[in-house]
């Protein structure tokens, strides 16, 4: 498929190869990020700990 | 307007006393200056082509030397507290710190450049234009500078910071002050026009400037 | 449901739980679709060959790198105005994505302009002006990280992330004055009209999908935010209770 790209064939797959790159890393670290927080509060839970907020659910 | 002139005068003090204030940013100038014929060779035809770009580049970086402690030092000797309860609304205080600040460094700097000037081989009608466009524009650069100044008012290390936050805004204040001093050189670009509209960024920075500092210094003392 | 209901951060929570999924799902949808129009069904530009494909993500990505700062800037507003906190978790979720989109721009502005130009990067009117957008959001990336307390920065950064805002159209302004004075040809040209359909509707479904994405990741990376100040929230009360009574669980409700 590469080849049917033409003579600049390394300039557009090196383009679309840094997006992927940078768009795959910002969905990773969103996903990381979300379940380290959600890990965090279980922990806080598991130690008996509540938000003010939930306390008056 | 007697507590405006005070303060004013409090400013001129306290930047001629502290340091020597007015003449680090003219020696800083001046290493800057000093710096380009070493680093592209001292061939004087080049240096007198790319003489203005020189001479602005240093004028803003020179002017953002001492700007972290233009709210900073007022913060730690706790005068500042006393500005933001002052009656006196905290925009007019920041304006007349920053036509101090002006009157202390950007002043002496656009005096300083022709001078510099000569060094690098431009000749008179740009030393004028140079001298000229410095005097419109480092009021903008000082006005878009002090709002950097109260962002980083409260932060420890606010100098680099203060730096990577305001000179982007500084980018059109460059670009038509040189425009308007190349004029002088190349006789086929107009000089009037970038000039008036260097004019108008000055003035524009004037009003946003002090707004947005006051507000920055508020948000940062609560 | 109102706006005014999502303004709530527990309220804010459920209903993008639930509209998290769609998003994600819709995204992937448009960008496939984006992605088979732009390599299969978008002809060969007669001037630029098979380079114009790299448009096809360029051009969707400047548009994110704009509007990524107008998002900044309107919750910036919110947090001046209302003081609201899911503003400034907003602006925040927002720089960083809306970096790492202007970022793309440039480094695929610079991929399409080594062939066309033979140059990597050629100091054409929006190339400059992306490059000058991208160093804003690195400055309000930095003054957040630098106050160690959220509540504190938010409204200190919305300040800057307003000047920025109004300084915008200026810098814009000026720089392409800039290029017209040295340099005036372009690759760019987007004239609209003069564009051809096969080439236009690949690039409106990318730029469709590339703002689904960008919609997704902001909602999530908010998610993120809120959940993190409250597990800042509960640190502080547990630290605040050991401090006055010894144990983790004395006597939370004092915070």
């Amino acid at each position: 498929m590469l080849e049917s790209l033409g003579e600049h064939a390394g300039f557009i797959a090196a383009a679309y190869a840094i997006t992927f790159v940078v768009v795959a890393g910002l969905i990773i670290w969103v996903r990381a990020d979300g379940k380290a927080q959600m890990r965090e509060l279980d922990a806080m839970k598991r130690r008996g700990l509540r938000r003010r907020a939930d306390a008056k659910d | 307007m007697s507590a405006l002139f005070t303060l004013f005068a409090r400013e001129l003090t306290l930047a001629v006393r502290i340091g020597g204030g007015a003449l680090m940013a003219v020696v800083f100038f001046l290493i800057v200056v000093t710096l380009m014929p070493f680093a592209v060779g001292p061939d004087l035809n080049l240096l007198s082509r790319i003489g203005p770009a020189i001479l602005w580049v240093g004028v803003l970086l020179a002017n953002l030397l001492a700007l972290d402690r233009l709210f900073q030092a007022d913060q730690e000797d706790g005068s500042l507290d006393l500005m933001v309860m002052a009656p006196l609304p905290l925009e007019l205080t920041v304006t007349v710190k920053a036509l101090a600040y002006w009157v202390t460094t950007g002043l002496p700097l656009a005096i300083a450049a022709p001078l510099f000037g000569m060094m690098l081989n431009m000749p008179a009608e740009a030393l004028g234009a140079v001298c000229l466009t410095l005097l419109a524009g480092t009021p903008g650069l000082t006005f878009i500078g002090i709002i950097g100044a109260a962002l980083t008012v409260a932060l420890r290390r606010g100098g680099l910071l203060l730096a990577i936050l305001v000179i982007p805004l500084m980018v059109p204040v460059l670009i038509f002050g040189i425009l308007a001093t190349s004029a002088a050189i190349v006789v086929t670009s107009p000089f009037l026009q970038p000039f008036l509209i260097l004019l108008a960024l000055s003035l524009g920075a004037m009003v946003l400037g002090p707004i947005a500092a006051a507000a920055a210094l508020r948000f940062g003392l609560e | 449901m109102g706006l005014m209901d999502l303004a709530n951060p527990t309220r804010f929570m459920a209903v993008s739980q639930r509209i998290l999924p769609w998003l994600w799902g819709l995204a992937a949808a448009f960008l496939i679709a984006g992605l088979y129009m732009s390599f299969f069904l978008a002809p060969q530009d007669y001037q630029q060959g098979n380079t114009v494909r790299i448009m096809f993500i360029h051009v969707p990505a400047a548009w994110l790198a704009m509007m990524g700062y107008s998002m900044i800037a309107l919750s910036s507003i919110g947090t001046l105005v209302w003081r609201h906190p899911l503003a400034d978790v907003s602006a925040r979720a927002a720089a960083p994505i809306g970096a790492a989109f202007t970022f793309i721009a440039l480094v695929t502005g610079s991929l399409w302009g080594k062939p066309m130009w033979g140059a990597w990067w050629v100091w054409d009117a929006r190339l400059t002006s992306v490059l000058v957008l991208f160093l804003m959001y690195l400055g309000l990336i930095a003054l957040w990280r630098a106050f160690d307390d959220p509540a504190r920065g938010a409204r200190i950064v919305a300040v800057l992330a307003l000047v920025g805002a109004v300084n915008l159209p200026i810098i814009k302004f000026s720089v392409e004055w800039w290029n017209t004075l040295h340099q005036p040809a372009s690759v760019f040209r987007m004239g609209g009209p003069t564009i051809h359909p096969t080439i236009l509707w690949p690039l409106l479904v990318m730029a469709f999908g590339a703002t689904l994405l960008f919609l997704a990741i902001h909602l999530a990376a908010m998610r993120n935010e809120v959940l993190r100040r409250r597990v800042r929230a509960m640190q502080i009360t547990a630290a605040r209770a050991v401090a006055t009574t010894g144990t983790e669980d004395g006597e939370p409700e004092l915070a």
